[in-house]
């Protein structure tokens, strides 16, 4: 049988991923339905929130006559802009797995299946991929559009004439820049080099939504407010950009009127045309692309010599099995790019946290004694769970990035129980210089009292001990050996409980706390002493926080122990 | 040296180790030969540490595995079929990683480390990262490893596994001179040739059971064999002689 591009030769070449899926279907177990129904969840209420945003936006646009008209064109073509730059980038990055890294490739590339179909097939598999979020996000967009359209059905027509296409052309485009990339440089260098753009793409888009305040949107001061902040994420519209095609569907779509033929037609031509132009590409270029993926060339060792001598340095007073863990797992997160590419992430969310509280409204420092005390403790709850957040990607993995390596450990005579400290003691220190920052910080643009931020700091202290256990107790408790990526790890249903956990953790800490800071400021503000009875609950809530957090550090790494010992490798 | 007591492994229903007792003594290299799936990996792997027994006793170098983990591991050396390591890791520093974890100082073993890389020709490749290492490469630096904190038992699963003839060589050389000097090698093959070329004794496992424990000539007069080679015997003692059939079918 010769297998040529057909859909029915993409069909059976796809056919190992669709079984794949109904099987997993077939023999999910509890955790993965749980986590199955916590991301339709998250996913459903995301979705709400976009749609809501738009609606609103779009119902404000419209009591502007002369208005109207551009603000939807401008409003259209951001998101259209958006689609085709995002996935232009998740598509360079997903086409290096799905065409070049996988697995199954050497069997599919030494069978006699002709380039074309195999291409055809890997095309499908990096657009769905690459696409499903970008898709997942433009639902709840379009369907705003069509909800304020004088023809709703005729919208959701364009939206369904001109938007495939845009995907179509944004993948066909990204694989042909990956299938350049990959004739031209060592996988290796091809994967590091994508990875870190790909992260600094997402730390720009964070930064840039983040600065022009889209809170602004909810309640605009005026039209302009509006206009500004979709003119900030347009570029220069161009009448030869595919985006610009979509937009001007859509918008005829939007306005009721009969949909242009000419965008519709270059739409449908240019996304087959690269899909031709692809296959073309791929005859010449497929073989020396995939040839040099599997050259292992030398790799290069870190490339901060100094970075290693520091780390020596820096690991000698500890004793022998800590300072080998340590040093092990310093050198591998930095010298992975998945790895220490995260950390761009992570100075974007503190970056973006603190800002939040840098934007208040300039009379918030002068609120009433009551609200800024409020809003410094509530500020503990929010910090905790940002510092949850980057420990389920940070400390929930660090037993399972052990990986298929783990047998070294089991086979030696370290015990799980070293094992689980050694991962403790490594990921305390720059959690608790985290914690310090994102408190002390956020509770200084709050003018919080004195009072309030050495509380804030001593208890975000603690909850930084209980986190980090639970991190490592829980990781080690739901360990995921075999991944691709480490954050798969965190992304597993384990890494979904590790998330509840901490944050009924953090909690209940401040439920307890709340009553002696009630105690404490009610008497402050009065300008009483503290009585004997209120001296007493609030001795006991304190000592019930501190016991607390010490559970939640014994008892997880305890169970992970455990579970670790009893575990078959 | 190695002691197995009444071992026995059950997945559920399925008995893959069923009530193995063996002795491997002081310097003796022991091969553990049975055709696939019948339990010489799960032996292994539970002598290893890395699974654990069912029922039984387990025992190395006089420590019992199971109430003296780290004593017991710390006498015991390790080399899987599958070498899975951390990429990340130049071959140096992995082997400076494995003299931690053993409890050494790896700055008093640098001699020692140096001795091991050169020995198995990754000294000239020390400082590069395993990721580019091929499989004979890596299986080569595990091995390296296993021998770093002078064991007094090595157990090896598979050790010809993607190993080119040179390797394959300086294998069997080393471990016959690790076993004169009073050290017991328990080694898992299917590697006929190496298994008679180089063990003491040798023991054939069959559905989860010894059927057969002895020297070439001892296991020759068990299968009532009378040529000198191995194959044969391992195949009437393990009612595979039926292969020709199948051969005839492919």
């Amino acid at each position: 049988m010769t297998l040529e591009f057909t859909p029915a030769s993409i069909a059976a070449l796809l056919a190992p991923y669709s079984r794949g899926v109904r099987n997993r279907q077939r023999h999910a177990t509890r955790g993965d339905r749980l986590r199955a129904f916590l991301f339709a969840s998250v996913t459903i209420l995301f979705a709400f929130f976009v749609f809501a945003g738009f609606y609103r936006v779009l119902l404000y646009i419209g009591q502007f006559d002369e208005f109207t008209a551009p603000l939807t064109h401008r409003v259209l073509d951001t998101v259209s802009t958006f689609v085709l730059t995002v996935l232009l980038a998740s598509t360079v990055v997903t086409a290096l797995a799905t065409q070049y890294l996988s697995d199954d490739l050497s069997l599919l590339v030494s069978s006699p299946v002709p380039l074309p179909a195999l291409y055809g097939a890997r095309l499908v598999l990096t657009l769905l991929q690459s696409s499903w979020m970008v898709v997942l996000f433009s639902v709840p967009v379009y369907a705003a559009f069509a909800a304020t359209a004088p023809s709703p059905s005729l919208f959701l027509a364009a939206v369904a004439l001109a938007f495939p296409p845009l995907v179509l052309i944004a993948t066909c485009i990204g694989s042909m820049v990956t299938a350049a990339l990959m004739a031209a440089f060592p996988a290796r260098r091809v994967k590091e080099m994508l990875l870190l753009l790909s992260a600094l793409f997402v730390v720009l888009l964070v930064f840039l939504i983040r600065v022009q305040q889209p809170e602004r949107l909810l309640n605009p001061r005026s039209i302009y407010d509006v206009a500004e902040f979709f003119s900030t994420f347009s570029t220069p519209s161009s009448p030869f950009l595919p985006s610009a095609w979509t937009t001007s569907v859509l918008v005829a779509g939007r306005n009721g009127e009969t949909l242009p033929l000419m965008p519709l037609l270059l739409l449908w031509s240019t996304a087959a045309a690269l899909v031709v132009i692809g296959c073309w590409m791929a005859r010449g270029l497929y073989a020396i692309g995939y040839s040099r993926a599997q050259e292992s060339r030398p790799a290069r060792l870190s490339s901060l010599p100094f970075v290693d001598r520091l780390l020596e340095n820096v690991s000698r007073p500890f004793e022998p099995r800590f300072r080998s863990l340590l040093l092990k797992d310093l050198r591998t997160f930095l010298r992975d790019t998945t790895q220490w590419s995260q950390l761009l992430l992570l100075v974007a969310l503190v970056v973006v946290y603190l800002y939040n509280f840098s934007v208040l409204p300039s009379n918030f420092t002068f609120a009433t004694f009551f609200l800024q005390n409020l809003f410094s403790f509530l500020n503990l709850g929010l910090a905790g769970f940002v510092l949850a957040a980057v420990a389920v990607r940070f400390v929930f993995t660090s037993v399972s990035s052990e990986g298929r390596a783990f047998w070294i450990l089991r086979s030696s005579p370290l015990t799980m129980e070293k094992l689980l400290w050694s991962k403790f003691w490594t990921a305390l220190p720059p959690l608790l210089i985290l914690s310090q920052i994102l408190t002390l910080a956020s509770n200084h643009f709050l003018g919080a009292t004195l009072f309030m931020t050495v509380l804030s700091s001593v208890t975000i202290l603690f909850v930084t001990f209980g986190i980090v256990g639970l991190g490592v107790g829980m990781g080690a408790a739901f360990p995921k050996f075999k991944f691709e990526n480490v954050t798969q790890i965190a992304g597993s249903s384990g890494g979904l409980l590790y998330m509840i956990a901490a944050s009924s953790f953090v909690a209940a800490v401040l439920f307890l706390e709340s009553i002696p800071v009630y105690l404490i400021l009610s008497a402050d503000f009065r300008g009483l002493p503290l009585t004997g009875r209120a001296l007493a609950a609030s001795v006991v809530a304190l000592s019930a926080v501190v016991v607390l957090n010490l559970l939640a550090v014994a008892l997880p790494m305890r169970w992970g122990r455990s579970k670790l010992d009893a575990m078959e490798i | 040296m190695i002691r197995l007591e009444a071992l026995t492994k059950r997945y559920g229903a399925h008995e893959a180790v069923r009530n193995l007792s063996l002795h491997v003594p002081a310097g003796e290299l022991f091969g553990f030969l049975g055709p696939n799936g019948a339990g010489k990996t799960t032996t292994i792997k539970m002598i290893a540490g890395l699974l654990r027994p069912t029922s039984g006793q387990i025992e190395i170098a006089g420590h019992d595995l199971a109430s003296h983990p780290v004593e017991a591991k710390g006498a015991l050396g390790f080399i899987p079929d599958r070498p899975f390591l951390y990429e990340k890791l130049s071959a140096l520093e992995f082997m400076r990683f494995v003299a931690g974890i053993y409890g050494y100082d790896p700055g008093a073993l640098n001699g020692r480390i140096d001795e091991l890389l050169t020995l198995v020709e990754l000294h000239q490749v020390r400082s590069q990262l395993i990721e580019s290492f091929s499989h004979g490469m890596k299986q080569r630096l595990v091995m390296a490893s296993a021998f770093l904190h002078q064991p007094k038992v090595m157990v090896v699963d598979e050790p010809m596994v993607g190993l080119d003839p040179k390797g394959a060589r300086l294998i069997k050389q080393v471990f016959r001179e690790y076993c004169d000097s009073g050290n017991s090698v328990f080694v898992s093959t299917h590697t006929l040739e190496v298994a008679q070329e180089l063990c003491d004794r040798i023991g054939i496992i069959l559905r989860g059971e010894l059927v057969a424990l002895g020297t070439m000539e001892e296991l020759k007069t068990k299968a009532e064999v009378k040529g000198q080679d191995l194959e044969e015997i391992f195949l009437k003692l393990t009612g595979g002689e039926g292969f020709k059939e199948s051969e005839a079918a492919l």
